[in-house]
């Protein structure tokens, strides 16, 4: 069983989502960063994404997966290494890498995936390349449904952004 | 003693409101003033910080068990 340094290391999300972006892995920014990256002042401590599924999308992200040292998430002290069938599956995969806890999602609620997703993204310019995140309004629509109390607490954070963010937009407009 | 408990209830209702999680409007402009890539790093910061924190706090609790303790 391969031995892995096991200390937590304090997540580097911009570095992994500059990782991700120069390895030229297709996905949709889903989750508290895509909330985060839109305005929300939220905190978070892991960054979601919904890769595309095709077999080169897949290979490219495993490479990177395995530069950064990913290995599965779990309770207990097993190290295992994420395989290409973990990535073509439907399910979740939550990892923990160099950069901290990357989540790699193959839909999200609903059976949502990269192609559903695409039409409600925004794009966003990040350190140099393009990045489709989330729309704020999906993301409040979705929290909305959610019954999950963390959801709920957050979910006004988002919403008053949402608001300010469209009355900006507004007086841009007038 | 009726008016007591008209006034416990008063307070009590007012308690219940100021836990009610308000929204930082300020902190929202502030954010929205930003890039996504600054977003991102102030995300970044933050959570250096609580971290930061967190192992303070930890190193200073086990050298004060330590020090609790008998020679």
């Amino acid at each position: 069983m391969p031995s892995k340094n096991k200390k937590p290391q304090v997540p580097d999300l911009s570095a992994l989502l500059k990782g991700l972006n120069e390895a030229g892995v297709e996905f949709v920014l889903v989750g508290g960063v895509a909330a985060v990256a839109q305005g929300a002042p939220v905190t978070t401590f892991d960054l979601d994404i919904v890769h595309r599924q095709t077999d080169e999308n897949i290979e490219k992200l495993m490479k990177f997966l395995k530069s950064i040292g990913a290995y599965q998430r779990r309770p207990d002290d097993k190290v295992i290494e994420p395989d290409e069938r973990d990535l073509k599956g439907k399910g979740h995969v939550l990892l923990t890498t160099r950069f901290g806890p990357l989540d790699v999602l193959a839909v999200i609620e609903k059976g949502r995936g990269f192609e559903e997703l695409l039409t409600d993204t925004v794009e966003i310019e990040f350190q140099g390349f393009k990045v489709y995140v989330l729309s704020l309004e999906t993301i409040v629509a979705l929290k909305r449904e959610s019954k999950d109390p963390k959801d709920q607490y957050r979910l006004q954070i988002l919403e008053e952004t949402l608001r300010r963010m469209r009355e900006i937009n507004e007086d841009d407009y007038l | 003693m009726i008016e007591i408990e008209k006034v416990e209830v008063a307070q009590h209702s007012d308690k219940q409101k100021n836990l009610q999680p308000r929204v930082d409007k300020g902190l929202i402009e502030m954010f929205l003033k930003m890039t996504p890539e600054e977003r991102v790093r102030s995300n970044d910061n933050t959570i250096r910080a609580l971290v930061e924190l967190r192992n303070a706090f930890k190193k200073q609790k086990t050298s004060s068990s330590r020090s609790e303790r008998p020679a």
